[in-house]
């Protein structure tokens, strides 16, 4: 009899490979394997388009490796897609001023091999002699984040972590939030040597050895640049808990959930380049999940078996205005690059181009976060606001005297040529190419002619994004990193551009003060040299420390006011995630970060 | 000059070569700009940390901050002690890395070489024989099919056929099967077919051009004459001296074919051979392990040319080892 959550498959299990391994053997004598002979199957398998890099997520922390390590451990705690913190290994509480935080680990988490019960001890090590080690040795990738904060052990099970400025964002900022442990008895040797290279090439740490009951399932095999593959874990912490001991908003059939997690006894991630391939295997039901490119979605549409999810995303595709020394100096006036944006359509590129999984931007920040005030947003592209005549009309008003338009509608420079920008984007993908050669033919519009340079985005980064001051040293007045050296005047990439399409920027909808990193004069990643008229940094500050969420509410409302009229980059579209699950596949819904009760999915009764 | 004379030398340019490829490489990486670092800042930048101090603990990891003759040494002694560094992306000794890859590569590398050598040359020798029949305009043609598709096309078609709409092959690799099993040779069917028929077609039409040279040589003529039988003039008088010429071919051009081809074949297939590891490696920036995937074909490219003059003093007693 086939148990409930178990589907019907194909697909490759352990049985197949015991086949496999016979099957030499029989074939001689039977001819065939028994084709016909389909068996039950509870195996979770998803494709991505690449593996991850390393189990060591000191130094690596992108989405493949988390999301394979987020099956064998959880982490600290996560949130849910309405913004509630879930405790995992542990919860953590606001002492009341938005500056002291407690930490509180469970009393049943267990290390595997000998390293015994989870403690704050080994948390406030790991913090301490890696995160906040000396030189970074061990080449944490969380470094930044710990650097300036105080943490103290006060408890067998409880830790407290003081930030150096009040921060009521605090815990949904990636410090604590989905980060992971290790134990104290494996860290010391390395700790001592600050022998970073040795730890990361540990096997303990490349194959989770230590992971013990603190994951849902158990690390298997990785073959490399082809298969994760994670079993259940039956010591699963989380099936001990009682009902008590989950958040209130969690509803009963949610805890029996999570108390009977996981329902797949395998769960595996396969990594396969080619989008035909990993859609073919998505349309033949050899995998459960994976994403699908906007262009690839419509071979899904009207299939009853494949459900295509839109999931929010919180990444924003610009276009970048360079205001430095080497790119069009006319970037530099506000109303300039209003009329630039006012006669790019950004509904034909969301709705066309993008096929409509994606949304018109206007501001650093999707419609559906809570800091998304339409009242002080000012539109640019869409609707009465893609207007090419009267961004023409804007252009003439607001250029530098020289600069007109001749019988024929061509935008001619002083000199009496025409202006031409150069637009660089990243190649790799079709819309990306399509999108940017739709916005330069906007732009001839207006009579400017663009040309484009379609460069890898390893090498846009370098060549493009990073400047360096062309100055004496001695005359530079402040650096914000390599990609932004300097106040503009004084600082250059080392390729000329003026136009830059195809960098997706996190709007970090839960921490929005987090993007002061973009928008003040000397914020690290302004590579475009946008000088505010408005105080961006006062403003940001007082979103960062105060405790007050209707006055942080109106500030953010009042900065993505400013952004939007200022347009120091045109906010082109926010995209969504499009993701195909089989249609047996129970759980995924399309909200943003809907993945956090991933462990409570199953199959279909039905 | 005795053939051992002969052969030690061959090893001793062999070794020379080895050391200009590796210092090349050495030269080629150091002034590279590093690009993962600038990622890695950038991704700081975004992330509001300090994108200068990433710079400095990255390069000190890795011992950027070391002079050049430092780093030259370096370099040059794990070369040699064969310890050829950590792959960043794929958290494993490079070795490693290339051990693992190698046997899937010849899971249909070694049956589609065997496979189109043998036919390759068999077509080849039947074309010159048979020449302007309609049996050779049709090796031609197929051996122009062959050269003139593009591999990765032909690849995905040939999975959209047999996978997608026939069902008869499953469309993702799976490593989990064991080699000698009926699933295995059910996923390598296709890959095998497609590079065979790359590398047959080339080695038809050069078996062809080189066996026409001897069809009508005078000694072949002679042994017809003498009534010797079809296939023994065909193996014996015609096969042996156009196999010297082949030769270069075998080692040379098949490698080549095989190399190139696996990355799209891999690619398209998911086999994670050797293609496939130095297609990410290169599209990651995996510098060690770009480094270990060129400088294996570069090794064996070396240590074929060195077996194919050696083989040529066996096929072709002519030649002699340039002792004046």
């Amino acid at each position: 009899m086939v148990e409930n959550n178990k589907r019907y498959r194909t697909g490759i299990n352990r049985r197949r490979v015991l086949q496999g391994l016979t099957a030499a053997g029989v074939i001689g004598a039977a001819g065939c394997l028994g084709s016909d002979d389909e068996e039950t199957d509870d195996t979770y398998t998803v494709a991505d388009g690449t593996d991850a890099e390393s189990m060591n997520f000191i130094q690596v922390s992108d989405n493949n490796t988390n999301n394979r390590l987020a099956l064998v451990m959880d982490s600290a705690y996560t949130v849910t897609s309405d913004d509630q913190i879930f405790p995992l290994w542990m919860d953590v509480e606001d002492t009341g001023d938005a500056q002291v935080y407690v930490a509180t680990l469970r009393d049943n988490l267990q290390w595997g091999g000998d390293y015994g019960q989870m403690t704050a001890s080994d948390w406030v090590y790991m913090i301490q002699e890696v995160h906040q080690g000396e030189g970074n040795w061990a080449l944490s990738e969380a470094a930044g984040n710990w650097d300036g904060t105080h943490v103290e052990e006060t408890g067998e099970l409880e830790f407290q972590i003081e930030l150096e400025n009040p921060n009521a964002d605090w815990p949904f900022e990636p410090d604590l939030w989905g980060s992971y442990c290790m134990p104290q008895g494996l860290l010391e040797p390395y700790v001592d040597a600050q022998d970073g290279e040795g730890l990361d090439q540990d096997d303990e740490v490349q194959e989770l050895a230590y992971a013990g009951n603190l994951g849902a399932y158990t690390f298997e095999r990785w073959d490399r640049d082809s298969e994760f593959v994670a079993v259940r874990n039956d010591d699963y912490y989380m099936n001990e808990l009682d009902a008590d001991d989950f958040p209130d908003y969690i509803s009963d059939e949610q805890v029996e959930a999570w108390q009977n997690a996981p329902s797949f006894t395998e769960f595996s991630y396969q990594a396969i380049d080619e989008d035909s391939t990993r859609m073919s295997a998505l349309g033949q039901g050899e995998i459960e999940e994976t994403n699908i490119p906007s262009t690839r979605v419509e071979q899904f549409e009207g299939r009853p078996d494949v459900d295509v999810m839109e999931v929010p995303y919180s990444y924003l595709t610009i276009m970048a205005y360079n205001q430095r020394m080497n790119g069009w100096e006319e970037l530099r006036t506000r109303e300039v690059r209003q009329a630039l944006s006012m006669a790019i359509d950004k509904v034909e590129i969301t709705e066309n181009i993008l096929r409509g999984y994606a949304e018109v931007a206007h501001t650093f920040q999707p419609e559906w976060s809570e800091w998304y005030d339409e009242s002080e947003v000012t539109q640019f592209g869409e609707g009465d606001s893609y207007d090419p005549d009267a961004a023409r009309d804007l252009l003439e008003e607001n250029l530098s005297s020289g600069y007109g338009y001749d019988s024929d509608g061509t935008l001619l420079d002083p000199d009496g040529e025409q202006v031409t920008l150069t637009m660089v984007y990243s190649r790799g993908t079709e819309t990306t190419a399509t999108t940017a050669e739709f916005m330069g033919d906007e732009l001839s519009d207006l009579g400017i002619e663009v040309e484009f340079d379609s460069v890898t985005f390893d090498q846009m980064i370098p060549n493009y994004v990073q400047n360096s001051w062309q100055g004496d040293e001695d005359d530079q007045p402040w650096t914000g990193g390599p990609n932004n050296d300097g106040p503009r005047d004084g600082s250059a990439s080392e390729e000329d551009w003026d136009l830059m399409y195809g960098i997706n920027f996190n709007t970090y909808p839960r921490t929005p003060a987090a993007t002061d990193a973009f928008w003040t004069e000397q914020a690290p990643t302004n590579y475009f040299g946008y000088v505010p008229d408005a105080d961006m940094a006062s403003l940001f500050s007082t979103v960062r420390t105060s405790a007050d969420q209707s006055e942080r509410q109106e500030t953010l409302a009042e900065i993505f006011g400013i952004l939007s009229e200022d347009q120091p980059v045109n906010f082109v579209a926010m995209g969504d995630d499009i993701i195909g699950y089989q249609g047996y596949v129970d759980g995924p819904e399309e909200e943003f970060g809907q993945a956090w009760d991933r462990h409570t999915w199953a199959f279909d009764e039905a | 000059m005795s053939m051992t004379t002969y052969i030690l030398r061959r090893v001793a340019w062999a070794v020379v070569a080895s050391l200009i490829v590796l210092t090349l490489t050495f030269m080629l990486l150091y002034f590279t700009p590093d690009t993962q670092l600038a990622e890695l800042q950038f991704q700081a930048a975004q992330a509001g940390d300090d994108p200068s101090e990433i710079g400095e603990a990255y390069e000190s990891y890795y011992g950027y901050d070391q002079p050049i003759h430092v780093q030259y040494v370096d370099f040059m002694g794990n070369m040699l002690s064969l310890d050829w560094g950590w792959s960043e992306t794929r958290a494993q000794p490079v070795t490693t890395a290339i051990a693992d890859a190698i046997p899937y590569s010849m899971m249909y590398g070694v049956p589609s070489v065997i496979i189109s050598t043998v036919l390759g040359i068999a077509i080849g020798l039947y074309s010159a024989t048979n020449q302007y029949t309609r049996s050779d305009y049709a090796a031609t043609f197929f051996a122009f099919f062959g050269l003139s598709i593009p591999d990765f096309w032909f690849a995905i078609i040939l999975l959209v056929i047999f996978g997608v709409m026939l069902g008869w092959v499953p469309i993702l690799f799976d490593t989990s099967v064991a080699v000698f099993s009926l699933e295995n040779a059910q996923q390598l069917i296709l890959p095998i077919i497609v590079l065979t028929l790359s590398s047959i077609a080339s080695l038809m039409r050069y078996s062809r051009a080189e066996a026409l040279e001897y069809v009508e040589a005078e000694f072949v003529k002679t042994a017809k004459a003498k009534g010797v039988e079809g296939r023994r003039i065909l193996t014996r008088h015609i096969f042996r001296p156009a196999s010297v010429p082949l030769a270069t071919i075998l080692v040379g051009d098949l490698l080549g074919i095989i190399l190139v081809s696996s990355y799209l074949i891999e690619v398209v297939y998911g086999i994670p051979g050797l293609g496939m590891l130095s297609f990410r490696a290169i599209i990651n920036q995996d510098t060690p392990l770009v480094m270990g995937t060129v400088l294996l074909p570069a090794f064996l490219t070396i240590i074929g040319n060195l077996a194919q003059d050696v083989a040529y003093t066996v096929l072709d007693p002519r030649i002699d080892y340039g002792d004046s």
